[in-house]
């Protein structure tokens, strides 16, 4: 019985030495493989078309768009497929985000995708009509702090227990290099690139362009791996920094933290579809639509709370405060060797 | 005898009238566009017209005359010929609104997804028909 026991004893033994340890092996680029089933830049979700009556038709519909959509614009579509590809491939290699929840299994020690602070020069057009539009060189400090504070944000006893370990310190800093005061007699852009085709982008820089877009619209952004001439972001001067002409709930600058997100490559926190879709962060909760004004915690919906204060939601000024160490990795892999921003950090 | 022709006007009068409750009960519409700092919420149920526009909210109750305008514009429109015309990729960095439109038609209900400043011309035509009623 004992030569038994030893027999099948030493069988284990050698069959455990013989095995790989995968967990020796430190995963590189080349060899990790990365879902990128789920990735999106257009598609309807859940909506239909058509009347409910006829729902076998709003698939064929939606990929009929879509379809449409990619074959005029195949190009982008590949450029962010890469893009989101190798973002994927660096968090991927660098260990898995922790869960939302607050489950106690730790946060905020992931490493990130690029090692070191990244600094970013800025340069903002100021595009005016009217005085009022032309603001001051204060109004434009202020907002060059609040992003300075928002992307270096080291304190996260703000936010709900159940979020505080996920808080991130992005370790981004922002220099405001030129400001360019244009008179122009347009008095509201909309969002058709009109103000950026007259006034185009400097390279490796973060362009702002301090504009009135009208029509309801605060602000809005350019993901990485679009066309470089209108590569920045584009805010209203009401709802540009924290002083002068800035108006409440809007005054304390998380437009352009939101838009500047965006322009890092963060999408919006819902993931701008239902609770399936997902904003490609493995650490934010699941939502099935943007929060507004300044929501009561716990907001709960697709059975998680909300973070409503992630500065990629859509709540007022005051009532947003944190990136999660997710969203970190996200932006940062953009500076990593091959990254769309990589020019930023050379 | 009486009770004869009491019933039957009873019976004459009363189809009518219920037809015509019935007839306010059958269009519901709702539009809502919304994104951060920008509501706009049109509702019509039964003959009460609301608007919330950035949270300034006004209520009408429409008359007859109003309400069956309406029901003509309404019945104007080619729902099946309509289509969503929202990009998410516009959506995804705040270029876009999203106007999502809902009507109950009798026993049909339409969902369309628009970009709430390029809405359909009959669509448009009919929110600032209704949105006119509450000025």
């Amino acid at each position: 019985m004992k030569k038994f026991i030893l027999f099948f004893a030493i069988l284990a033994l050698a069959i455990v030495a013989c095995q790989e340890n995968t967990d020796e092996v430190a995963p590189t680029q080349e060899t990790l493989t990365v879902d990128m089933s789920d990735f999106y830049v257009h598609t309807y979700d859940d909506l239909s078309a058509r009347s409910a009556t006829a729902s076998n038709n709003d698939k064929c519909y939606s990929m009929k768009v879509l379809n449409q959509q990619l074959a005029e614009n195949p190009g982008l579509y590949k450029k962010m497929y890469n893009i989101e590809k190798h973002t994927r491939t660096l968090i991927a290699a660098k260990g898995k985000p922790t869960k939302p929840g607050g489950g106690g299994n730790g946060g905020g020690t992931t490493p990130t995708p690029y090692e070191g602070t990244v600094n970013i020069p800025v340069y903002i057009y100021v595009v005016y009509s009217n005085s009022s539009q032309n603001i001051s060189d204060s109004q434009i400090n202020s907002q060059i702090a609040v992003l300075n504070a928002d992307f270096n944000d080291t304190n996260y006893n703000d936010v709900p227990s159940e979020f505080q370990n996920l808080g991130a310190d992005i370790d981004i800093n922002f220099t405001l290099a030129t400001v360019d005061r244009q008179a122009n007699s347009t008095p509201s852009w909309g969002t058709s690139s009109a103000v950026k085709n007259a006034y185009p982008a400097i390279p490796d820089h973060l362009t702002i362009w301090v504009a009135n877009i009208g029509g309801g619209i605060l602000g809005y952004a350019q993901f990485p791996g679009g066309s470089a001439a209108t590569d920045g972001v584009v805010i209203s001067p009401q709802y540009f920094g924290t002083t002068g002409t800035a108006t409440a709930p809007f005054d304390k600058g998380r437009t352009a933290t939101h838009e500047v997100g965006h322009w890092l490559n963060l999408r919006h926190i819902w993931g701008d579809g239902r609770c399936r879709q997902d904003d490609f962060v493995a650490d934010t909760p699941s939502s099935d639509g943007p929060n507004y004004g300044c929501p009561s915690y716990p907001t709960v919906n697709c059975k998680s709370t909300d973070m409503t204060m992630n500065y990629m939601d859509y709540t007022d000024d005051d009532c947003m405060n944190m990136f999660t160490q997710g969203q970190k990795d996200r932006m940062r892999a953009i500076f990593a060797t091959g990254g769309a921003r990589e020019n930023l950090v050379q | 005898m009486k009770f004869l022709i009491f019933f039957s006007t009873l019976i004459l009068i009363l189809p009518p009238s219920c037809e015509k409750q019935e007839a306010k009960k059958e269009i519901e519409i709702k539009y809502s566009a919304q994104t951060r700092g920008f509501k706009y919420v049109l509702h019509l149920k039964n003959n009460i017209l609301k608007i919330d526009k950035n949270n300034e909210i006004k209520e009408i109750t429409l008359n007859k005359s109003q309400y069956s305008n309406i029901h003509n514009l309404v019945n104007n429109i080619e729902f099946n010929k309509i289509e969503n015309n929202i990009s998410t990729d516009e959506l995804a960095v705040d270029r876009a609104i999203i106007g999502i439109f809902t009507i109950k038609l009798k026993e049909k209900k339409y969902t369309f997804e628009f970009n709430h400043h390029k809405l359909p011309y009959p669509i448009q035509d009919l929110l600032n028909h209704l949105e006119a009623l509450l000025n």
